[in-house]
């Protein structure tokens, strides 16, 4: 995928997202004209500059929050919106793949890279819930759990 | 008596080779256990009992699947009519514990058929009554043995959740569930957890209808996930598996912290000499190591069902 693209398709997902947790009164008004989209390029934090490596990848700590994010988070489109938000690099998402213990393969490009960081973080909650047929969120995301019931 | 059903929804992850060495391994420590094998293709019968062996002397009589056919039929007998003592398992354990089996039949498959024709009914309470009844006769065949005969009982179960797997769940206390730590074996623990609960809920209300109430409700709880087939790069799990393993972690279910890794030279050929791996002694260090590693696991799987001390 070339950059262009990358950013496109950034950019569409990015106002999906934004749509999706409109309102129905916001929508309405959207469509009426009465409010409006609008992309606002807003200048990097400092803190955030402050924390990236020489190479312009990710430091630890912006690692860890981003993943707890991620893990926080119920969908893959929002999941995908905030690693663009981070206009992550390629070593910026190897650091992320290895910090979520995922193998990384040298022939990974970004978006497998991206995929597999989704999976590792969101897609697997999301799998499991699909296959137990629950539409909920009602994990228990302790691993001091001695044993679970069934029920 | 603890009863646990050993079952992973999907096939091939390792579920004979876990269930044998655990029992074992807990009969070396001194327990007395029986192996139920519930599963058609047979696989922790033929651990312990050669094929042609099986032929001669199982097949037409002594086997699961002849209990279920008699049941339907009218003719009941005790499930302790069956109970094999396999000699060459037995022999390597010499006075420690001892491992009995109740051996399975290719055609297994066909008694759930057979006992879906006993569901349904003319009135809703029947068909409840019904339920129950057909879903309690491998706990009522159990609750037959003498109390004392068995520190523990180990169910090997099919790869499916039909009625002879739903028996299973229904008569036990516990339930294991060996993984290999890849993707379709862990999308299989999640459908087993939703079967698992869906039963519970079904059984339970019907138990409740009950006027007399002799029918105990269940509640069977998971005791973990075992990893089974691990493959170790530089001391740990390779990465590929180590997702899912971490993933399964977070997910609710208790996962236990011994591995049982792969190694197609040690399992490959041990069920063809009818004795667990886990009770050879090996000078081989790779060998021994494997040893060791499910010596663990037993360990852990004896602290979560809080069987106590050794004998």
């Amino acid at each position: 995928m070339s950059n262009a693209q990358e950013v496109v398709s950034s950019l569409l997902s990015q106002v999906a997202s934004l749509v999706k947790k409109m309102t129905d009164d916001e929508w309405k008004r959207l469509v009426a004209g009465e409010i409006t989209i609008d992309l606002v390029k807003r200048e990097e934090s400092k803190k955030t500059t402050a924390s990236r490596n020489k190479d312009n990848s990710l430091g630890e700590r912006e690692i860890k929050a981003l993943v707890s994010r991620l893990r926080a988070t119920d969908e893959r489109e929002e999941g995908l919106v905030l690693l663009d938000e981070f206009s992550l690099t390629k070593p910026s998402l190897e650091l992320i793949a290895r910090y979520i213990d995922v193998p990384v393969s040298q022939r990974d490009n970004m978006e497998t890279l991206r995929e597999k960081i989704i999976e590792a973080t969101i897609g697997y909650r999301l799998r499991s819930m699909a296959i137990q047929g629950r539409t909920d969120q009602h994990f228990s995301r302790s691993r001091d759990s001695v044993e679970t019931k069934a029920t | 008596m603890p009863i646990v059903s050993v079952i992973n929804y999907k096939g091939g992850v390792g579920k004979t080779t876990t269930t044998a060495n655990l029992a074992g391994e807990l009969a070396w420590h001194g327990r007395k256990v029986l192996l139920v094998d519930l599963d058609p293709q047979a696989s922790l019968t033929f651990s312990f009992i050669r094929p042609e062996e099986w032929l001669a002397d199982f097949a037409t009589s002594r086997t699961i699947k002849k209990w279920f056919d008699a049941l339907s039929e009218g003719s009941d007998f005790p499930l302790s009519d069956l109970i094999f003592t396999p000699p060459r398992t037995n022999q390597r354990l010499g006075n420690r514990g001892g491992l009995d089996l109740l051996p399975s039949h290719l055609g297994l498959i066909n008694v759930d058929l057979e006992l879906a024709t006993e569901l349904g009914g003319a009135t809703l309470r029947q068909s409840k009554r019904r339920y129950l009844k057909v879903h309690r006769r491998l706990a009522e065949g159990l609750a037959g043995l003498e109390h004392d005969r068995y520190d523990v009982i180990l169910i090997d179960c099919p790869p499916n959740f039909n009625i002879v797997t739903k028996n299973a769940i229904v008569a036990s206390d516990r339930i294991l569930i060996p993984a290999k730590a890849d993707y379709l074996s862990t999308l299989g623990i999640d459908y087993l957890q939703k079967n698992v609960s869906g039963l519970i809920e079904d059984f339970n209300e019907y138990a409740a209808v009950e006027d007399d109430s002799i029918v105990q409700k269940i509640d069977p709880a998971f005791l973990g996930v075992v990893f089974t087939m691990v493959q170790f790069y530089g001391g740990e799990p390779i990465s590929t598996q180590r997702q899912f393993m971490n993933q399964t972690k977070t997910l609710g279910l208790p996962v236990f912290d011994s591995y049982i890794r792969e190694n197609k030279s040690v399992f490959g050929d041990a069920p063809l000499y009818g004795v667990p791996v886990v009770l050879n002694a090996y000078s081989n260090p790779t060998h021994s190591n494997i040893v060791d590693e499910l010596e663990g696991f037993v360990a852990e799987f004896e602290s979560k069902l809080g069987m106590g001390a050794r004998p």
